[in-house]
């Protein structure tokens, strides 16, 4: 299985290659080492995938591809092991599918980029980093794959590096994530104590065979990772690095913050599932987070101008879903609307790139400053952007839930799920689905529906992109469409492949949730008509306050500010983070930057150098140059040595008499040879 | 009662024959053939240093071990420190030619002193008897009295350095011979494996063993200047000219302290209880008094004489190891040391001014005035401060790890401790050398032939004992260790 390997290994050296060389290098060239690495690594995943769907019934479920120890520290071994299995072979494809497609796009999206080989550099690197992630055999290998994608998501938001604005949300992103990983870290520490290892596998044999449902020590654990979590995949509350993430290049919102990275925490949950099965309320943590999270993200959504920004809330919302599912315990759905979230909000936010690409090339042709990115100052791209226009559709209705698209069937499954005993969880993740299918509508009316509110100028010069643009868009809106055949609801010979696939990771957390009853024909009929009602609502109001730049919705927020502010003020989180977190913080830095570090650590540094200084001084005054006084010494120390070898058999009393007399002694020389003023 | 014939095994001679012939043969042909002398007498004791190197191969390959009955031992570890003897001996010897030299000493002179001592540091490194520890010792400390005494035509503290060193040896061999003396009255026998023998078969007296050692141990580390024993070796240094102070640094501590792991380490190892404690409260307090006093330093010359004092102190942590491994890091420590000692102090040389000692400010901005002298001092005051991968940080690994080993971890915590003292006043050096201004009146420095060929030696030497090719001489270090019997 060593060529597993070589799924890491070949972006990790095209990173290094374009880190060490890509100065010398023409575009074309840099994007064909880093899109050539990805597709390598794709080509090798899909092996991979064979080799792990060969097993399916087998006895062994999952394949180690081994490598050298990473260390050993009393009873605590970390290997280099890679860890195939349903699980990770479905990321895996995701990662470098996706990852391809969205490396193919940026080499025209940033184009005459004067930083172009370090993007691709970190491009390749984060692709690395999410694999060794996925891939992972152990927490520690994981973890590494953990803070790799953070490392990379910090320096692509800041990647634009003369914008303030993007460095800030850099650190943004990287302090909030910091939270999270502290949570991963104890998650780790205590799982560890509990098992007594760190490899993945033997975690998820251990946990069920020694620890009882609702054993509190594992509870703390699952909380704790789901911490971390929450960081990584921007829940509440710690989503608010999410939107100002959008700072990045967009393909780099696809990829990491949308498709990718952003997913690590639920990819986590899952892999650990038989955690969260154990601990009943953690699971409830889980999902009540999620569900909140998708609200308040989803309402957050309506209310955005910059098309980036809602994509980002949408994405957060999504997110949101995908841990309801995993806190009501359909771990297959959370994963099957992980990758139906991959290719739908990969295309939305690459068909978003194509918009703000042309709205730039447009501003700057008829000689105007404006933000490309605001929706207020869109409107009838449609006939501009015929390409874009239709793949964002499929875009938009995959993640609204129409039938047949992705988006409808994974988030039916997770809504089937809730609606099994946790009713109110249900209610809320309907009334999300219709905010969904609304925002969604509302984004596709601004900015290719409503009539242009360009200059006439400007929208005369909009032009639809060319193929580099245009293909993956066409490639992921076919993923977004079709992407609902894996994972087909029913009992078919087709249905639930996704989730028969992925049952050698679930199995055991659904062994300790008990009996399933599979859904019956006409419960998944109902739930199917239910959903398809809602969107249809949220469709139909989308229409209603949008259509012909009507000002319904204007007056509605109008009317109602006490609704509006708050999501226009974001519920004043960032407030509250700044006012409660940041500033105290800061002052208590100031403070020990001022007093403590000052005073203390330098006074102690400085003490133990003026000490010694001070100490080598006094001792130097003991040499005169004098002979006689060199032979006193000498002979006062082997009187010393003497009784010290000596007296060695010698009584305690002895010992004590002579040695006080010798210490006397020493004393009174010390006194005698006291060194004088040189006068 | 059998007869054997006495054991004259004469290549374990050769060695120490050679170079005795040497200094004789100089010595006649310089007052025989006065025109020229200078030149002919130093080719000529170098060629003999060479041959003697040379001469060391036969005994090692034919017949090692003990002879003269149990006099002399060429062993492993005998052979691998007059190598380095022989090596330090020539490079002082190329160092007079042209340094002793400006001080008005003829050239022949210090040759041959030079040479003589080197014949008693043999001895010494290869004894198998206190007799022989004693002849060698005296041997190599007669001449160097004179040696010290050198330069007094020109510098009065010459005169002083040797008259101080002279008084205080004396003072110090009393108590060395005492020692014997008590030694031999608790085992009968002067022959060191004797005694050993006599020790471990519980025969020996322990009252008097235990005060012979601690004479023995007074009077040997009078040599090589362990505290409170150390007073004169600053001012002997300072006052000496500086190509016999590198000489004492390197040659009498390398020797005294094989002569010391001969007595206590292989003899007297199973007496270790006796006096283990007692060597490593000399070795703490040692590295402690030395590596302190040499912060106050601003005279270079005091602060190499500290800075050797101190490294007896971590020599002194091997020996109260004890064991192979102890064994093991003294010999791979003396090589390395000898080297980076000898390589500062040939730096110290270059900077040498006709009328006053370099001080740490006649550094200033060296990096500028000489590159190279810049770049080699920095290299042997990071390896004598024990920076990896350089020879001091293999070397103090060993000691340290020995201690560790031996169950003597304080002692292991205090030589880290000390060093980590030590490396403010190593580092202090190249600070000054590389970060500070030339002083305006600053003259450039010149290379002499010699000092370049010196240099070199001492540089190639330092890094043959440095991570990786140190490797080698770690292992053979090691071999040699465990051949001491």
């Amino acid at each position: 299985m060593a060529h597993a390997w070589l799924l890491i290994l070949l972006p990790l050296f095209g990173a290094g290659y374009l880190a060490w060389q890509g100065r010398h290098l023409r575009e074309e060239q840099i994007g064909t080492i880093a899109a050539g690495a990805v597709g390598g690594s794709f080509v090798i995943a899909v092996l991979c995938w064979l080799q792990v769907y060969a097993l399916r019934g087998g006895p062994v479920d999952h394949l180690i591809a081994g490598g050298p120890s990473w260390l050993a520290v009393g009873k605590l071994t970390v290997d280099y092991h890679l860890l195939l299995d349903p699980l990770s072979t479905v990321m895996t494809l995701v990662v470098t599918g996706v990852g391809l497609v969205i490396h193919l796009y940026a080499r025209g999206y940033m184009h005459g980029d004067p930083h172009f080989p370090r993007f691709f550099a970190l491009l390749n690197l984060f692709i690395a980093a999410m694999l060794v992630l996925v891939l992972g055999e152990n927490l520690a290998l994981l973890f590494v794959g953990w803070e790799g994608v953070g490392f990379c998501s910090y320096m692509l938001i800041g990647y634009f590096t003369e914008k303030q604005s993007a460095s800030q949300a850099g650190k943004k992103a990287f302090i909030v994530n910091r939270i999270g990983d502290l949570g991963f870290l104890l998650g780790s520490f205590l799982l560890y104590r509990a098992t007594g290892t760190l490899s993945l596998p033997e975690i998820v044999k251990a946990l069920p065979a020694e620890y009882a449902v609702g054993n509190p020590q594992l509870t703390a654990a699952a909380l704790c990772f789901f911490v971390g979590a929450c960081g990584k995949s921007a829940q509440f509350p710690l989503y608010i690095w999410l939107p100002d993430a959008m700072e990045g290049p967009t393909p780099v919102s696809a990829l990491i913050h949308a498709a990718t990275m952003v997913t690590a925490g639920v990819y986590l949950t899952v892999r650990l599932s038989v955690l969260y099965a154990l601990s009943p309320f953690a699971s409830q943590v889980v999902a009540v987070i999620g569900v909140l999270t998708a609200l308040l993200a989803a309402l957050l959504a309506l209310v955005q101008h910059d098309i980036k920004k809602v994509l980002a809330y949408s994405t957060v919302s999504q997110l949101g879903f995908m841990f309801l599912a995993v806190g009501v315990g359909a771990y297959a759905a959370a994963i099957f609307h992980l990758v139906t979230h991959a290719f739908f909000k990969g295309l939305l936010f690459l068909c978003s790139g194509s918009v703000i690409h042309a709205m730039e090339h447009a501003l700057h042709h008829a000689h105007e400053s404006g933000d490309p990115q605001d929706m207020r100052q869109m409107g009838g791209l449609r006939e501009k952007l015929p390409q874009t226009h239709w793949t964002m559709l499929i875009g938009g209705a995959a993640i609204a839930g129409l039938p047949p698209l992705a988006g409808f069937f994974s988030k039916d499954e997770i809504l089937l799920h809730a609606g099994q005993g946790h009713l109110l969880l249900w209610a809320v993740a309907t009334g999300v689905a219709l905010l969904t299918a609304f925002y969604n509508a509302r984004l596709l009316y601004k900015t290719f529906w409503q009539p242009t509110r360009m200059s006439a100028a400007a929208y005369a010069a909009v032009e639809e992109n060319g193929p580099t643009l245009i293909l993956p868009l066409q490639i992921l809106a076919g993923l977004a469409a079709l992407g609902g055949l894996l994972n087909l609801p029913g009992h078919g010979l087709c249905s639930q492949q996704l989730a028969r696939f992925l049952d050698p990771v679930t199995a055991p957390a659904l062994h300790v949730l008990g009996a399933h009853h599979p859904f019956t024909l006409g419960q998944e009929v109902r739930g199917m008509l239910f959903s398809v009602g809602v969107v249809m609502v949220g469709l139909g109001l989308a229409a209603w306050g949008y259509r012909e730049a009507n000002q319904r919705m204007g007056q509605l927020a109008a009317r109602y500010p006490r609704c509006y502010r708050p999501l226009v003020n974001l519920y004043g989180l960032d407030e509250f983070y700044q006012r409660w977190v940041v500033r105290p913080g800061h002052q208590c830095a100031e403070w020990l930057a001022r007093e403590f570090d000052a005073g203390v650590i330098d006074g102690l540094v400085n003490g133990v150098g003026s000490f010694f200084s001070d100490s080598a001084e006094f001792t130097r005054r003991y040499q005169p140059g004098l002979v006689r006084s060199y032979a006193l010494w000498f002979t006062l120390g082997a009187v010393g040595l003497l009784a010290a070898l000596a007296l060695r058999p010698a009584p305690a009393v002895v010992q004590g008499v002579v040695g006080g007399l010798l210490l006397l002694l020493a004393g009174g020389t010390v006194w005698v040879m006291r060194p004088r003023s040189e006068a | 009662m059998d007869f054997r014939p006495p054991d004259m095994n004469l290549w374990a001679a050769l060695p120490t024959a050679v170079v005795g012939a040497t200094a004789l043969v100089t010595l006649l042909l310089s007052v025989l053939r006065p025109a020229g002398a200078a030149r002919r007498s130093i080719s000529f004791t170098l060629f003999g240093l060479a041959l003697a190197a040379v001469g060391c191969l036969p005994a090692a390959i034919f017949r090692p071990g003990p002879s003269f009955q149990g006099m002399l031992v060429l062993d492993p570890a005998a052979v691998l420190l007059s190598l380095l003897l022989l090596g330090a001996t020539a490079v002082c010897v190329l160092l007079a030619s042209r340094y002793l030299v400006h001080d008005g000493v003829d050239a022949a002179e210090a040759a041959v002193l030079l040479t003589l001592g080197c014949a008693g540091m043999l001895f010494m490194v290869s004894a198998g008897n206190l007799l022989m520890v004693f002849i060698g010792l005296e041997t190599m400390s007669v001449a160097l009295y004179i040696l010290a005494g050198l330069a007094g035509a020109r510098d009065r503290t010459s005169h002083e350095a040797a008259l101080k060193y002279l008084l205080l040896g004396a003072f110090a061999t009393g108590f060395l011979v005492y020692g014997m003396a008590f030694v031999y009255g608790a085992t009968g026998s002067l022959d060191l494996r004797e005694i050993g023998a006599r020790i471990a078969g519980g025969g020996a007296a322990p009252g008097f063993l235990a005060v012979g050692l601690a004479l023995l141990l007074i009077g040997l580390g009078f040599k090589v200047a362990l505290v409170p024993f150390h007073m004169w070796a600053p001012d002997v240094y300072e006052g000496a000219p500086t190509t016999v102070a590198a000489y004492m640094a390197v040659g009498v501590k390398v020797a005294a302290f094989m002569a010391l792991l001969r007595v206590f380490n292989v003899a007297a190892g199973g007496a270790a209880a006796s006096w283990q404690a007692a060597v490593a409260w000399l070795a703490v307090l040692t590295m402690l008094v030395g590596n302190l006093v040499a912060l106050a330093q601003t005279s270079l010359k005091r602060l190499l004489a500290y800075s050797s004092i101190a490294h007896a102190g971590y020599l002194a942590v091997g020996l109260a190891a004890g064991g192979a491994a102890g064994a093991q890091a003294v010999l791979f420590y003396s090589v390395a040391y000898g080297f980076m000692t000898l390589g500062a102090f040939v730096v110290l040389l270059a900077l040498e001014r006709a009328d006053d000692k370099p001080q740490l400010d006649d550094l200033r901005g060296l990096r500028r005035r000489h590159p190279l002298l810049a770049a080699a001092l920095a290299t042997f005051m990071f390896a004598l401060a024990g920076i990896p991968p350089l020879s001091g940080f293999l070397g103090k690994w060993l000691l340290i790890s020995a201690a560790v080993q031996a169950g003597q971890v304080p002692l292991a915590v205090a030589a880290v401790l000390c060093s980590a003292i030590a490396a403010f006043y190593y580092l202090r050096i190249v600070v000054y050398s590389y970060m500070r201004e030339p002083a305006d009146d600053a003259s450039p420095v010149t290379l002499a032939a010699e000092t370049r060929q010196a240099l070199a030696a001492c540089l190639i030497g330092t890094l043959l004992c440095s991570f990786p090719f140190g490797l080698w001489l770690l292992s053979a270090a090691g071999w040699a260790a465990g051949a001491l019997r």
